[in-house]
């Protein structure tokens, strides 16, 4: 359910549709805004993402659908037979702590090469980056978002 | 819809990895090549936006020993199936293909040097070269094109067209526009490189079909239409299970480094306690249904548990899974405040898809149809995932086009009548007004295979009766199924292919009275000396099916 394009940062360059490899998106002409008509065949692969040339403007993200909002997490037992805290859901923390942008060294540091390489991973760069769901209130209704570039288009491609 | 007509030497089915390898080295050979690709070949297929594990053997680091790298294979996760010339030739070559992949700039040393990491038992050779292919597409598409390779995109290729026992063309939808258009193929040889069946069985979380490990595009088209050829499948009856986060079914379990604990904590395997990078655990490799087992038994749920698991081995990890492609779920963790510090992630086992299941190859990657080669996920009697694909794509590709130079000219595969029946067919499908969607067939599909061929239990009579209602399935598609444009008609045409793929699982798990591995009959719960050697093999003759048992090759 996948791709949610924000038609206020999307140029309409088309990338997305084309690379997409399980053909999610519609293909319009050059300049209009793809649609998402297909989201039950997405494989949640992020290929939109990595591609998108505006990802750092938010001009698509990936919804993940409810059946897998996985992570099946906090339900551990402990050795007596009682739920372990569910510390994490409710921490602030990423998977691993404090991510830079940027790209992945190449080269490591010797410490580093002994244990994990100095390798790290870094979030696909976004300037915006997402809102918790508890800073800010939330409207009832979504409201129209300004600076739209391009129809949706719904027949035939040309390009 | 009449047909387009394009000629070439050779023809590759599918822009995978071992699609373009094999389009390059046919190039390289002097054929005129071109790729037919389903998506885009940028970011198509299982390796889309990346793996990380690459299976290699290197002297320098293995020593010059190679037998004992061939054991280590046939132990693993990917060892069952295997005729073991071909893992030897693609040993032999294996190292030759990473170099050309870290030359041409698909980061196989990122740290350096080569390094081989995780998936190993303790104390034993570690046989995975740990790479960067998040930019893999992307490189070997840029190098398929510098070297003349012509890629179609959007062209799904339906059917090989064989004549007198030799391979003389292809059928493909292209699905590019909103309506499609059929493309005749006339070609030399054909390479199919189409990657694993998914949609076979239900998905990881009901009602979402798409979620799965694999690439959810990949339908077993190679091995549908080499069946449908006259090809032989092999090692059909053997159901491959895969296992990964809990409903999330993306990529899977490879790249986590973590100890597999139950509910209180202790792990469930004899392994490892503390989890390395170097070792990670191997348990679910080897006890592959473990937490399908914990579930059933109420002793789970299994958990992966990164708790021990070092700080820079965790960044190493997480680095490894956007390598992968698995950018969506780390991503994903991190919106969710998942902290893999202190909260497990609960694991399941994904339901059975076809890798490693499928054409039968020899030493030159060809299959029983003369000029039919395959490579890659769909090869039946090896498997080794990415490098596999990278190696024997390769081969194929210079075979294919060797042979192609011998032929000296195409044949007349427009004459073919599949050509018209194929065409009749899909008019038929996007004419109907009212019928079948493709959802519905699949899930169809799905139910059938997973009550009749499931995993938990099989026997003669759940078979039979299933082989029945999956040959009524396929004669009720075809009378009712309809499309309304090429994306719908593609995915009616793959639901098709993925009931062929079905047909043989059934027909061959028939044949194989025995429990052996995940094929588990009732009526038969013993694994027979007399069939521990022997592959299976069924191909298509006169409308009938035919299987054949032949010894493994050592």
């Amino acid at each position: 359910m996948p791709p949610v394009i924000n038609e206020a940062t999307c140029t309409g360059c088309g990338i997305c549709a084309h690379i997409c490899p399980t053909d999610v998106f519609n293909r319009g002409p050059r300049g209009a805004i793809p649609l998402v008509r297909y989201p039950d065949e997405c494989w949640h692969c992020n290929a939109c993402l990595i591609d998108c040339p505006e990802l750092q403007f938010g001009a698509i993200e990936l919804r993940i659908p409810l059946p897998l909002m996985l992570l099946h997490v906090g339900a551990e037992f402990d050795a007596v037979g009682y739920p372990a805290p569910r510390d994490g859901v409710t921490s602030t923390a990423s998977p691993l702590g404090q991510a830079q942008p940027g790209q992945a060294a190449r080269s490591a540091t010797p410490e580093a090469v002994a244990r994990g390489d100095g390798l790290r991973w870094h979030r696909l760069p976004r300037v915006g980056q997402r809102r918790s769901p508890d800073d800010a209130t939330i409207p009832l209704r979504p409201t129209k978002v300004n600076g739209e570039k391009g129809e949706v288009h719904h027949g035939s491609e040309t390009h | 819809m009449d047909p387009r007509r394009i000629d070439c030497d050779v023809l590759v089915v599918g822009g995978g990895i071992a699609g373009l390898m094999a389009a390059m080295n046919a190039a390289e050979h002097g054929a005129r090549v071109i790729v037919a690709e389903k998506a885009h070949a940028r970011r198509s297929g299982s390796g889309a936006t990346g793996n990380d594990h690459f299976f290699c053997y290197i002297p320098e680091v293995h020593g010059d020993d190679m037998s004992v790298i061939v054991r280590e294979v046939l132990d693993s996760m990917i060892g069952g199936f295997h005729d073991t010339p071909l893992t030897v030739k693609f040993l032999e070559q294996s190292f030759d293909r990473a170099k050309d992949w870290d030359q041409w700039g698909i980061n196989m040393r990122p740290t350096g040097t080569w390094a081989f990491i995780g998936h190993a038992f303790p104390g034993r050779p570690r046989i995975w070269l740990k790479y960067a292919g998040s930019d893999q597409k992307e490189v070997l598409t840029k190098q398929a094109s510098k070297r003349g390779v012509r890629t179609i995109n959007f062209l799904p290729i339906t059917d090989v067209i064989v004549e007198d026992g030799e391979v003389v063309g292809a059928i493909g939808i292209h699905v590019r526009k909103e309506e499609p258009e059929l493309t005749l193929i006339r070609a030399k040889s054909v390479v199919l490189g189409t990657g694993t069946a998914n949609r076979l069985y239900p998905a990881a979380s009901p009602g979402f079909m798409f979620n799965t490990a694999f690439c959810s595009a990949c339908t077993g088209a190679a091995q549908a239409m080499a069946y449908r050829a006259g090809a032989k499948l092999v090692n059909m009856e053997f159901p491959n299970m895969h296992a990964g986060p809990k409903y999330f079914a993306r990529a899977g379990k490879a790249t986590w480094i973590g100890v597999v604990t139950d509910p209180g904590g202790r792990p469930v395997g004899p392994f490892v306690e503390k989890p390395t990078k170097e070792l990670g655990d191997i348990t679910a490799d080897v006890w592959n249904s473990l937490f399908a087992d914990m579930h059933k038994s109420g002793r789970g749920p299994a958990y992966m548990d990164c708790r021990e698991t070092a700080e820079s081995d965790l960044e190493y990890m997480m680095w490894g899974m956007k390598e992968e492609g698995n950018t969506a779920l780390i991503e994903y963790m991190e919106a969710a405040n998942i902290d893999l510090r202190k909260n497990r992630v609960e694991f399941m086992q994904y339901t059975p898809h076809l890798i490693g299941r499928g054409v039968e190859i020899d030493l030159n990657g060809e299959s029983s149809i003369k000029g039919l080669y395959a490579a890659g996920d769909p090869v039946g009697n090896f498997r080794a995932d990415i490098a596999g694909a990278a190696v024997w794509g390769w081969i194929a590709g210079g075979n294919a086009a060797i042979r192609a130079r011998k032929v000296r000219s195409v044949g007349n595969a427009e004459d073919s009548p599949l050509v018209a029946e194929r065409t009749r067919q899909f008019s038929e499908i996007l004419s109907r007004k009212n019928g079948a969607t493709w959802q519905e067939a699949n899930f169809a599909l799905q139910q059938i295979m997973s009550d009749y061929a499931g995993m938990d239990v099989r026997s003669e009579t759940l078979l039979k009766a299933g082989l029945k209602y999956l040959r009524d399935l396929r004669r009720n598609a075809l009378d009712t199924l309809r499309a309304d444009n090429a994306h719908t008609l593609m995915r009616a045409v793959e639901t098709l292919d993925l009931i062929d793929c079905g047909e043989a699982i059934f027909i061959t798990a028939l044949e194989r009275r025995e429990t052996r591995g995940p094929h588990t009959r009732s009526d038969f719960p013993f694994s027979n000396p007399l069939l521990g050697n022997k592959f299976l093999t069924v191909r298509k003759e006169n409308g009938g099916a035919i299987t054949e048992w032949r010894d493994k090759l050592k």
